[in-house]
């Protein structure tokens, strides 16, 4: 990356899958799937002590169309579980997910017939939250830490390697 | 009216209906035989002296021994007076119990949830489906006999695999005393 | 605006139903309600709340654990106001066992239940007014709650579930620093009720949007087992508080807020006068509390402190015993119930004698409201379906458990 050096036409000059993913990472519009105790601290990490907005991430999408990331914050039961997929699948590429909370990273305190033991049986995710339920500070620990993660990949080849 | 007056005004009224009768730390169970359920129910509801209008909770017991059966348990409320008293009933495995939804329309979800977990039939429901669990969901899950199915929990460093369950065992009494 | 009854029977007829599916996933409910509408045109004909998107079998897990390891498992049901589920658990099982607790653990427990019940009602007013996009009622609310936060971190560690409930008493005591805090916030909170009142109660928007909307009135209250701010929205003062007394309210005044129109507004009113109420009740605990121990001294029950165990043997054991079995209540079935922020939580605890209940059965306060709204959402428009679920106050975790 870098200036040319004349002052009359300044350009900045730069990779361009740096800046495609410099422009992914600080715009990463949550789809909302609060489903239990997590859900309300990931309102709380949205309203005004722990901004989240400061991040780009502010607007909170209720349609999955419009969405990048899916914060799974709860506990997935049976019955929400094709529930889940239905949303993921309607996300388009590219779209990430964080499992936020220890009910949706491994099943958490439960581990009966009822809890699908961890989100990732049912959708690939990229950041695991561990907490119950995880300080807002740690939901934006999470987010930084996919922001270096996206920053790292190659944003055209990345949906061909996962296939 | 207070619980024990109500108990003694419904002996006078219905009578060979009770089977037993605890009082247990203030508060009043009395166990009812099947066919004379609606009869009683209807009683404490609708006269006056009892008046025990509110159906404050309608749940479910599973026991195995000495028969596989479930008890059912209605917890009745005075608005009035805030006496409370408790009816139960037994249902062996697929044994149907009347229905209480045109005396409490209420009560219609809390039927529909003993059917979901513990499998009882109930005769005069309006709607007998699966509330809790997936429709197409095999199994009772609160019966006693069906397992928690649980995931054994692995560990590092060859430590063999633990049933969190199973951890802490069932201890029945002082192993001390 | 709503359409009459006979008027829906011959619109089924007709065949112009639109059936809507809102839910699971949405951003006006509260929590995973998914509602199956049938529509005419805008006004709801009828309407069926399905449920069970969240169900975790926490019944059948309390039964594989010990009684000290169901307090974790239930702290998770309502997750607004977990210190109500614990004190209801532990009410039940002290009286079972006929166990002592000693007064500055109860005068520290109405405490924290006070509080909860404060931070419960606030995320309830933000959230209602974040559904009719009044975002910066929202922002308020959640500032308030964090102070709130902040007091249940300085007590126990954890924000939202300070686990500090043990048979018996507490785990720990308050620390010197908190009655500073604690007094600070009580200086602090009526001036953001006011701010919420000045914006919310004379709002011409907001009276338009709750007043007439979605009427709970006596008679299906009492045909649906609907209990706290429902029923109190009805005109019936019915607070398990002054009825069944439990942990020294006796001992303490205050009023409970009735008003007899039963739709949305007089749900609010009751909401908002609670709040105040709640906060003269934590200023009167604070004024009671004493020096003394937090836990009960009956070793078979509560464990003993850490320097008794390097003097005493048989302190040794009965930690041991504790820790590695657990107490053992005496057989039985007992009932016992607590005025949570939604209504009578009750707990219904079978045991037989051994370290893990037989049978625990939770008596949650929203699963009867979620059941009235199948009654109360016919005649309705869709945006009063918002409105009338906020009022109601579900949370999803103590539905369906």
């Amino acid at each position: 990356m870098g200036m040319t050096p004349k002052e009359k036409t300044p350009f900045l000059v730069a990779p361009l899958e740096m800046l495609v993913n410099w422009a992914r990472e600080n715009s990463l519009w949550p789809a909302q799937f609060g489903l239990a105790c997590c859900a309300i601290e990931m309102m709380s990490t949205a309203s005004s002590r722990y901004d989240i907005a400061r991040f780009g991430a502010e607007v909170f999408r209720a349609s999955p169309r419009q969405s990048d990331v899916m914060i799974v914050a709860g506990r997935v039961s049976q019955k929400m579980a094709p529930v889940l997929k239905t949303i993921y699948d309607q996300m388009l590429d590219p779209k990430w997910v964080i499992a936020m909370g220890d009910c949706s990273s491994s099943g958490g305190i439960y581990n009966n017939y009822a809890i699908i033991q961890g989100v990732d049986q049912i959708v690939p995710v990229d950041v695991y939250l561990a907490g119950c339920p995880p300080r807002p500070e740690a939901l934006l620990d999470a987010l930084i830490m996919l922001q270096k993660k996206i920053r790292t990949e190659h944003p055209f080849t990345r949906d061909k390697k996962k296939k | 009216m207070n619980t024990i007056d109500a108990v003694k005004t419904l002996k006078e009224k219905i009578t060979g209906a009770i089977v037993e009768e605890i009082n247990f730390l203030g508060q009043t169970t009395l166990e009812i035989r099947k066919e004379r359920l609606k009869e009683v129910l209807t009683f404490l509801k609708k006269a006056p002296n009892p008046g025990f209008e509110v159906l404050m909770d309608l749940t479910g017991v599973d026991f195995l021994h000495p028969t596989k059966r479930t008890k059912i348990v209605y917890n009745l409320h005075n608005p009035v007076s805030y006496a409370r008293i408790f009816i139960t009933v037994y249902a062996e495995r697929n044994e149907p119990i009347p229905s209480v939804t045109d005396l409490w329309e209420g009560a219609d979800w809390y039927e529909r949830e003993l059917f979901d977990l513990f499998g009882v039939h109930f005769v005069g429901h309006p709607d007998m489906k699966r509330i809790l669990m997936p429709d197409d969901w095999e199994g009772h899950p609160l019966r006693r006999d069906y397992a928690l199915t649980e995931q054994p929990v692995e560990f590092k460093h060859g430590v063999k695999p633990k049933i969190p369950s199973e951890i802490i065992p069932y201890v029945k009494n002082f192993s001390r005393s | 605006m709503s359409k009459t009854f006979h008027d829906l029977d011959e619109l089924e007829k007709s065949g112009e139903i639109m059936e809507l599916n809102l839910g699971p996933q949405h951003p006006s409910t509260h929590g995973v309600l998914r509602l199956k509408l049938r529509l005419d045109g805008e006004v709801v004909v009828s309407a069926e709340p399905v449920i069970g998107y969240l169900h975790t079998g926490i019944e059948k897990e309390c039964e594989t654990r010990t009684y000290q390891q169901v307090f974790t498992l239930v702290d998770r049901l309502d997750y607004l106001s977990g210190p109500s589920e614990e004190q209801a658990f532990a009410q039940t099982v002290e009286k079972l066992m006929g166990i002592e607790v000693p007064e500055r653990a109860q005068t520290i427990r109405l405490l924290l239940l006070e509080l909860s019940r404060i931070a419960s009602h606030l995320i309830w007013c933000g959230t209602s007014a974040l559904e009719l996009n009044m975002s910066s009622v929202f922002m308020y609310c959640m500032a308030e709650r964090e102070k709130i936060l902040d007091l249940f971190e300085e007590m126990s560690g954890a924000r939202m579930f300070p686990s500090v409930w043990r048979i018996g008493g507490l785990s720990r005591d308050l620390n010197p620093e908190f009655e500073n805090h604690l007094t600070a916030f009580i200086k602090d909170f009526p001036k953001t009720w006011k701010d919420l009142n000045n914006l919310l109660t004379d709002n011409y928007v907001w009276c338009e949007r709750l007043q007439g909307v979605a009427i709970i009135n006596k008679e299906t209250c009492q045909q649906y087992m609907c209990t706290g701010p429902v029923i109190r929205g009805a005109g019936i003062s019915y607070d398990i508080r002054k009825i069944y007394p439990y942990l020294g309210y006796e001992n303490y005044s205050f009023d409970v807020p009735t008003y007899p129109e039963g739709d949305c507004y007089a749900r609010y009113k009751v909401r908002m006068e609670e709040m105040r109420q709640s906060l003269s009740l934590v200023q009167q605990a604070q004024n009671r509390l004493k020096p003394g121990p937090v836990l009960t001294g009956n070793r078979k029950v509560a464990l003993p402190p850490r320097h008794e165990l390097a003097r005493s043997m048989e302190a040794v054991i009965h930690q041991f015993k504790l820790v590695s079995e657990g107490l053992h209540p005496p057989e039985g079935e007992l009932y016992q119930c607590v005025e949570s922020a939604r209504g009578e939580l009750g707990y219904y605890l079978v045991s037989d004698g051994s370290n893990k209940p037989y049978r625990l059965r939770v008596r949650s306060p929203s699963f009867p409201h979620v059941e009235v709204l199948k009654k109360i959402l016919s005649g309705l428009i869709i945006s009063d379906v918002v409105v009338a679920i906020a009022s109601v106050d579900p949370i999803l975790g103590d539905v369906d458990r």
